[in-house]
C-alpha cells in the first residue's frame, strides 16, 4: 500500500509540474510597423506610479517612445500630458516612475506610444486609480 | 450498466481469449497449454486448445477428453446427460467435488445445475415455470422441483433438510448446501470447491496525464466566423474510474473520467475598411476547462499489451475564460489600438469522445495505459461553435 501511495504521489507531482510548465505567451504577428503595448497592472506606491511599455515586434527605426495619459477620454499626444523616453528600441521594454503627475483618488487612462519616421503608434488604453 | 455490459459482451464474444490451462486425456494424461475462454455457453460445448498462444488450435468435443481446466480457474469435466429423452455430451463446470458433486452449465435458453450423488446418476435441478390463466388473470407458478431433488439426494442427512426448503438455483446457494451436506456426512476429507469467487464489481481508479492539440472553430457566429484560430497544444490531467463486472464480462468496462486542461487560441483577421484604413484584428482566448467523460472501454483479451477501444459522451465545462480582441486601426500616419472583451462561448457544451490505446499490466497488479483520444463538443442553438482535440494520454491505475 505504501508503494501505491508513493506511486500516486510521484505521478501527481509530475503532472502538476508538467501543467505549470505549459503557460503560453500571447502571439503577436509581425506588421510593417512596430507594435507597442502597455503592461498591466502597473505598480504604484508612495514614491509614485511605474508605467511599463513593451514592443511586441522588433523594429529598429524608433524615433521616440513614451506614455500619454488623461483623466476623461482617450489620451492622444498633443492634447494630453505625456512623457517621452527617447530614441531607440532598447531591449524591447521601457518604463518610468512618475511621482507628481497623478492625483490621489483620480482615475487615469494611459497608453504607451512609439514614433517612427512615418507613423505614430498607440498601444491599447488601460486605466487605474491613483492610491 | 449491467444491460450495457451484457449487450456489449454478446457483441464481442467472437474474440478469442487463450488462457493458461490444461486438459486431461481419456488416458488420464495432463497436457498443459492455453485454452480459449469464451464464456459459459461455448465452454460447455468445446475446448479449443493450443500448446502455445500463437500455435494452431486443436478442438476437443465432450467425450474426446476427460476434461479441462484454466489455471486457478474454472474446471470442466466431460459428462453425458439425459434430458427430455435426449442424450447429450457436455463439458460441465465442476463446482463442488464431494460426497455429492455439483456441476453447472449454460445453454442459449437457461442456466442449469446438475447434481451427482455418490454412485448415483446425474440429476438436473429444474424449476419449471408455468403460467395459469384464471378469470382472465395470468398467474405464474414455479414447480421448485429442484428442492425435491435436493431432499432426495441429501436424504441421508436430517440436519440439512430444513435449509433445503430455502434453496435457490444460484451458485452461492447450491455450493453452500452441497458443501454443508459433505461436511455433515463425511468425517474425513473436506470437499473441494472449484468455483472461484468472482467479484460483482471491480473498480480501478487511475490518474491520467498527457498532451492534446485543441481546435476552435466558430462555424456560425456573427462576429467571429471569419477567423481561423490556431490549434492549441495543451497539457491534460485527469482522474479515471473503470467499473467492470467480471461476472458479466471481463473485457467491457464503464469509464468515468474527469479531465482538466487549459488552452490558448489565437486568431487573426485583416479587415480593409477603405483604401487607406485597415483593421488588424487579433483575438486571444485563454480558457481552462473541465471535461466529464462517461463511456465504455473494450479491452482485447490477448497479449502483454492489450489493445483497448472506447468511446462515449462528453461534457465540457469552461472553468475560466478570457477573450480579448485587439483592434489596430492602421491609418496613413497613425495607428490606434483598442481592446474589446467578449465571451461568445457557453459555459457548458456536450459532445462525444472516441479512443484507441493499449493497457499493460504491471508485475505488482496495477496497470498503465496509453491512449490516443479524440474529443468533440459543439454549441448549436443559435451560434455554432465547435471545439475538438486530439490527445495522447498516459494513465496509471490501481
Amino acid at each position: 500500500m505504501k508503494t501505491t501511495y508513493s506511486h500516486i504521489l510521484v505521478i501527481t507531482m509530475l503532472f502538476f509540474g508538467f501543467v505549470r510548465g505549459c503557460d503560453k505567451e500571447n502571439i503577436f504577428l509581425e506588421r510593417n510597423y512596430p507594435r507597442v503595448d502597455i503592461i498591466e497592472p502597473m505598480a504604484q506606491n508612495q514614491a509614485g506610479v511605474t508605467l511599463e511599455g513593451v514592443f511586441r515586434t522588433e523594429k529598429d527605426d524608433i524615433l521616440d517612445k513614451g506614455f500619454v495619459w488623461t483623466t476623461s477620454a482617450v489620451p492622444v499626444l498633443g492634447n494630453s500630458p505625456d512623457i517621452s523616453l527617447g530614441v531607440g528600441y532598447g531591449d524591447g521594454s521601457f518604463s518610468v516612475q512618475l511621482s507628481e503627475e497623478f492625483e490621489t483618488g483620480m482615475r487615469y487612462y494611459v497608453r504607451s506610444y512609439a514614433k517612427t519616421e512615418e507613423l505614430l503608434i498607440y498601444s491599447r488604453v488601460i486605466s487605474f486609480v491613483r492610491d | 450498466m449491467t444491460l450495457s455490459l451484457m449487450a456489449c459482451g454478446s457483441m464481442v464474444s467472437g474474440q478469442t481469449d487463450f488462457r493458461a490451462g490444461y486438459y486431461i486425456t481419456n488416458a488420464y494424461d495432463t497436457i498443459h497449454g492455453f485454452i480459449d475462454y469464451r464464456g459459459d455457453i461455448r465452454n460447455s460445448k468445446t475446448c479449443d486448445f493450443r500448446t502455445e498462444p500463437d500455435r494452431e488450435t486443436v478442438s476437443f468435443k465432450p467425450g474426446e477428453i476427460l476434461g479441462y481446466r484454466y489455471e486457478k480457474g474454472k474446471y470442466y469435466i466431460s459428462k453425458t446427460l439425459e434430458s427430455d429423452g435426449e442424450t447429450k455430451q457436455l463439458f460441465l463446470e465442476y463446482l463442488v467435488d464431494g460426497i455429492a458433486d455439483l456441476y453447472y452449465f449454460r445453454d442459449e435458453k437457461d442456466d442449469y445445475y446438475v447434481l451427482e450423488p455418490e454412485g448415483g446418476e446425474l440429476e438436473i435441478l429444474s424449476n419449471e415455470e408455468t403460467v395459469i390463466e384464471k378469470d382472465g388473470v395470468s398467474y405464474a407458478w414455479e414447480s421448485h422441483s429442484y428442492i425435491a431433488t435436493l431432499k432426495t439426494t441429501f436424504g441421508d442427512c436430517w440436519d440439512i433438510q430444513p435449509e433445503l426448503d430455502h434453496a435457490q438455483l444460484t451458485h452461492k446457494s447450491l455450493i453452500n448446501l452441497t458443501s454443508e451436506y459433505h461436511d455433515y456426512v463425511c468425517d474425513g476429507e473436506k470437499c473441494i470447491i472449484y468455483q472461484k469467487e468472482i467479484p460483482l464489481l471491480k473498480v480501478n481508479l487511475g490518474v491520467t496525464f498527457g498532451t492534446s492539440s485543441s481546435g476552435l472553430n466558430f462555424v456560425r457566429h456573427t462576429n467571429y466566423q471569419e477567423y481561423d484560430f490556431r490549434r492549441s497544444w495543451d497539457p491534460v490531467v485527469g482522474l479515471q474510474l473503470n467499473l467492470n463486472s467480471p461476472r458479466i464480462s471481463e473485457r467491457i468496462a464503464v469509464i468515468l473520467r474527469t479531465e482538466w486542461t487549459k488552452s490558448y487560441f489565437f486568431g487573426y483577421l485583416e479587415d480593409p475598411y477603405s483604401q487607406t484604413i485597415i483593421y488588424h484584428n487579433d483575438i486571444h482566448i485563454r480558457l481552462s476547462s473541465a471535461r466529464l467523460a462517461i463511456g465504455m472501454n473494450y479491452t482485447f483479451p490477448q497479449g502483454t499489451f492489450r489493445p483497448v477501444l472506447g468511446g462515449g459522451y462528453l461534457i465540457n465545462r469552461l472553468m475560466d475564460y478570457h477573450m480579448s480582441r485587439l483592434v489596430e486601426t492602421e491609418a496613413p500616419n497613425v495607428i490606434f489600438t483598442h481592446e474589446y472583451f467578449d465571451k461568445p462561448q457557453r459555459d457548458m457544451t456536450m459532445g462525444f469522445f472516441v479512443q484507441v490505446g493499449a493497457q499493460y499490466e504491471l508485475p505488482w497488479g496495477n496497470f498503465i495505459h496509453c491512449f490516443l483520444r479524440y474529443h468533440y463538443t459543439s454549441e448549436t442553438i443559435s451560434d455554432r461553435i465547435i471545439m475538438n482535440s486530439y490527445s495522447i494520454n498516459l494513465g496509471y491505475f490501481l
